[in-house]
């Protein structure tokens, strides 16, 4: 293990793998920290093919590559938080033996992006979760969250293919309308919304709607699965205060040519920068690889601009209705602290405890951000959630070992 | 053209109780606040209001009539802020601390406070977390002044103070920057905003580790440098912590930088010792450092590593629980610990109410109260000169850190 590493590459999954490999090529001593038990982010979920290998097939591939050309990988890794010093950065890693820290000269965050919650009543129902931890449930576990299921979002195709391909019988609520390719077994309905998630507990069925007034219908399910899209997730980088542009469901990162940050030797790569679909993130964990190893770019292509997923909604319901889970926050509550003076995350935060608790907003952002723009808040005061060390929970006495 | 006769900079806990007190006396008061009311030191700091924590003498006197106050101020106020006078313990773990402290006491029971030594077994029968490593601690008994050390949430103390005044009359005027005073001569006529200039009389300057910016534009130099406090927000958990906790540290970290300065251990040379205290939600707040290292905020791993010994090693029964997350707040730091308190000399009405270091939310009741009787020209409830703003006038303060 050397003293200090010339990269830290957070996050295994096509971006950060393609990262590893080209800068491992170029020469450089890599480490590959993934904060999941296993590598591949969110192509390590597709067991079944839509065209070509499937995802699973090519992790496996891109892992053999990276390490094979003398990158480390590390999986059920944290990185707490990120430290500028004189030569790179000292990161504070924590996983199931304890934490240490490591330095490393130049960082790639690769960790992705985060799917988007939206609040309906009884969206905090069991039963109810997100469209990658049902595949997660399938592929990895060979579970099926219900014999019935809705999956929920224009991003829903994936998730549910596995799930059909698993044997669960899928309703597909896509709220685009219109004609699109509709996964074998799948019943998609084009133009549908979730009015509300029903049940005594756990979800029961869906109450859904064509369009904000079309007809409703109740079906009977025992999971809904949202699949409404990505939002970039460079925790990392928010922590470190690299600048961002907010763009519609989330920040964009400000990168040069290279894919360096505002932050010198901190690079973001992949679907942290905004989702564009796994060619794009493997193209561009290359391209920031090979940077990061202190090739000179020669792939000047400017950036594709982010393109806004086609969204429902993220927030419809009754004042009631909670927009923060950790500390139960209500709609009501976040809009009279808007009301009252909050303009920002930070702010409204302070006035009404969303985002205080362990996700530390990561989970409630997007939720919390649309009912800041719907107030004509400052898009460019509006900053992504300033997550402190640590960046996941962590136990108190491994902190204490943490300083050195 | 906005017009007040009184013009409050600072949305912050001084700030908002002193418009809440001018708006009170039927004074026409309008606050000016950057960001949001909370938004500085007030919206990242620990909820105590403690009486040991305070030197005796005008420190001390001082945070005893603020202390008196807080029992009734929900009521005042219309808003609930989470006060709850539940004790504090100064956390004893070395001879050589219990020789400090018993000095410390002997002084402060001097003073009037009736504060006891108990032995380790006693003060584990009051708070069961405390470690064994713990040989005494000291405890303020309510029982013969009506007052102990107290806890409440900085931020609904804050929002509380900003509808109260509200609600009798002030104007508050969030996301306002305010770039100078205006002058005419050595007099204030208003001051210049980013919502355009705004005439006035008076002037209170409440901007905390910020006012030397401001003051700076009337040819005035702050002795004010701000000095961060790291704290760790442990997950929400039942009631396990009773009472305000500190080490005994904490009295060596604020009163003697000397001994400091010749620390062994980690947290003291970060200026820190330990604070613990459980708040209404649940979570476990652990500070604090006192470090001059200008106006950043961010959290270290050095510091939080240490805290989070420290905590280990004074209050056992925290180590079952996780960190969820850590912030920092500047805190107004003076010379001599003591806050900038009434009229700036030389500059005709400019009054300074700043520099409370990390004792604003103690001493926050009482400043609205002396600043607001002394521009209403009533008599005061606590004489101001020990506060003198002008008290460092001719005496060389080598700076404690950036600003």
């Amino acid at each position: 293990v050397s003293a200090v590493w010339d990269l830290l590459v957070v996050g295994a999954g096509p971006a950060g793998l393609s990262a590893a490999l080209a800068a491992s090529r170029a020469g450089a001593q890599v480490l590959v920290v993934e904060e999941q038990p296993a590598p591949g982010g969110h192509l390590a979920l597709e067991a079944t093919a839509a065209r070509g290998p499937a995802g699973v097939a090519r992790v496996a591939l891109l892992v053999g590559q990276a390490v094979a050309a003398g990158a480390t990988l590390r999986c059920g890794v944290v990185v707490q938080t990120l430290e500028a010093s004189d030569e790179g950065f000292g990161a504070l890693l924590s996983g199931a033996l304890g934490t240490a820290t490591i330095r490393a000269r130049r960082v790639v965050v690769a960790s992705g992006a985060r799917e988007l919650p939206c609040a309906f009543p009884g969206w905090t129902r069991p039963g109810v979760l997100l469209a990658r931890a049902a595949q997660r449930l399938v592929v990895q576990d060979w579970l099926l969250p219900g014999e019935r299921v809705v999956v929920y979002g224009a991003a829903g195709a994936t998730c549910a293919r596995e799930l059909a391909a698993a044997g669960a019988q899928v309703v597909w609520l896509d709220p685009r309308r219109g004609a699109r390719p509709v996964p074998p077994g799948v019943e998609r309905r084009a133009g549908w919304r979730v009015v509300a998630a029903q049940g005594r507990e756990r979800v029961e069925a869906v109450e859904a709607a064509l369009g904000p007034s079309g007809p409703r219908e109740t079906i009977p399910a025992e999971a809904l699965c949202l699949a409404l899209g990505l939002a970039p997730a460079p925790e990392l980088a928010w922590q470190a205060g690299a600048q961002f542009a907010w763009q519609d469901v989330g920040h964009v990162v400000r990168r040069g040519p290279g894919g360096e940050t505002t932050v010198p030797g901190l690079y973001v790569a992949g679907d942290a920068v905004w989702p564009r679909g796994t060619a794009w993130a493997l193209a561009d964990g290359r391209r920031v690889g090979l940077a990061a190893a202190g090739v000179a770019p020669s792939d000047r292509r400017t950036e594709p601009a982010p393109r806004r997923p086609a969204l429902p909604p993220l927030v419809s319901g009754p004042a009631d209705l909670v927009v923060c889970r950790c500390e139960e926050v209500t709609l009501g509550d976040a809009q009279a602290a808007i009301a009252a003076g909050a303009r920002t995350l930070d702010t409204l935060k302070r006035r009404t405890r969303a985002g205080m608790g362990p996700c530390q907003g990561r989970w409630c952002y997007p939720l919390l951000a649309a009912l800041l723009m719907e107030a004509r808040a400052d898009p460019a005061t509006l900053q992504p959630p300033y997550l402190r060390l640590p960046l996941r929970p962590l136990p108190l006495p491994q902190l204490a070992g943490g300083g050195t | 053209v906005i017009a007040a006769d009184v013009v409050v900079i600072g949305g912050g806990v001084i700030g908002t109780s002193i418009a809440f007190r001018l708006a009170q006396a039927g004074v026409d008061v309008l606050l000016v606040e950057r960001r949001d009311l909370a938004s500085g030191t007030s919206g990242a700091c620990d909820g105590g209001i403690g009486l040991q924590t305070k030197k005796p003498g005008p420190h001390l006197e001082l945070a005893w009539h603020s202390a008196q106050m807080f029992p009734r101020l929900a009521d005042e106020l219309g808003h609930d802020f989470e006060y709850a006078m539940v004790g504090g313990l100064f956390l004893i773990t070395s001879e050589a601390e219990w020789a400090v402290m018993e000095q410390f006491v002997a002084e402060q029971r001097a003073a009037g406070l009736d504060i006891v030594i108990l032995e380790g077994d006693e003060a584990r029968r009051r708070e069961p977390a405390l470690s064994p490593n713990v040989i005494a601690a000291t405890y303020l008994d309510p029982r013969v002044g009506g007052l102990t050390d107290g806890l409440c949430n900085p931020h609904y103390l804050n929002y509380a103070y900003g509808a109260a005044a509200r609600r009798h009359g002030a104007r508050l005027m969030l996301w306002t920057e305010v770039s100078s005073l205006r002058m005419e001569g050595r007099r204030v006529i208003g001051v210049d905003t980013t919502a355009g200039p705004i005439a006035c009389q008076t002037v209170v300057l409440a901007a905390g580790v910020w006012s030397p910016f401001i003051a700076r534009t009337a040819g005035v130099d702050l002795p004010i440098w701000p000095r961060r406090g790291q704290i760790l927000v442990t997950e929400p958990a039942a009631p396990r912590i009773r009472h305000f906790l500190h080490g005994a540290t904490y009295i060596l970290a604020k009163f003697r930088p000397d001994l400091v300065a010749q620390a062994a251990d980690p947290l003291t040379r970060l200026g820190g010792a330990l604070l613990m205290e459980q708040t209404t939600a649940g979570t476990i707040l652990i500070g604090s450092t006192r470090e001059f290292v200008g106006f950043d905020t961010r959290t270290t791993r050095r510091a939080t590593a240490a805290l989070a010994a420290e905590a280990a090693r004074l209050v056992a029964g925290v180590t079952d629980l996780r960190i969820i997350r850590s912030y920092a707040g500047l805190r107004p730091y003076t010379p001599d610990s003591l806050p900038l308190l009434g009229p700036v000399a030389g500059v005709e009405g400019l009054v300074v109410a700043a520099g409370h270091e990390g004792d604003g939310i103690a001493l926050s009741a009482i400043t609205g109260v002396l600043i607001a009787e002394y521009l209403t020209g009533r008599p005061l409830t606590y004489p101001l000169a020990p506060f003198d703003p002008n008290r460092f006038a001719g005496r060389p303060l080598p700076a404690p850190g950036p600003r």
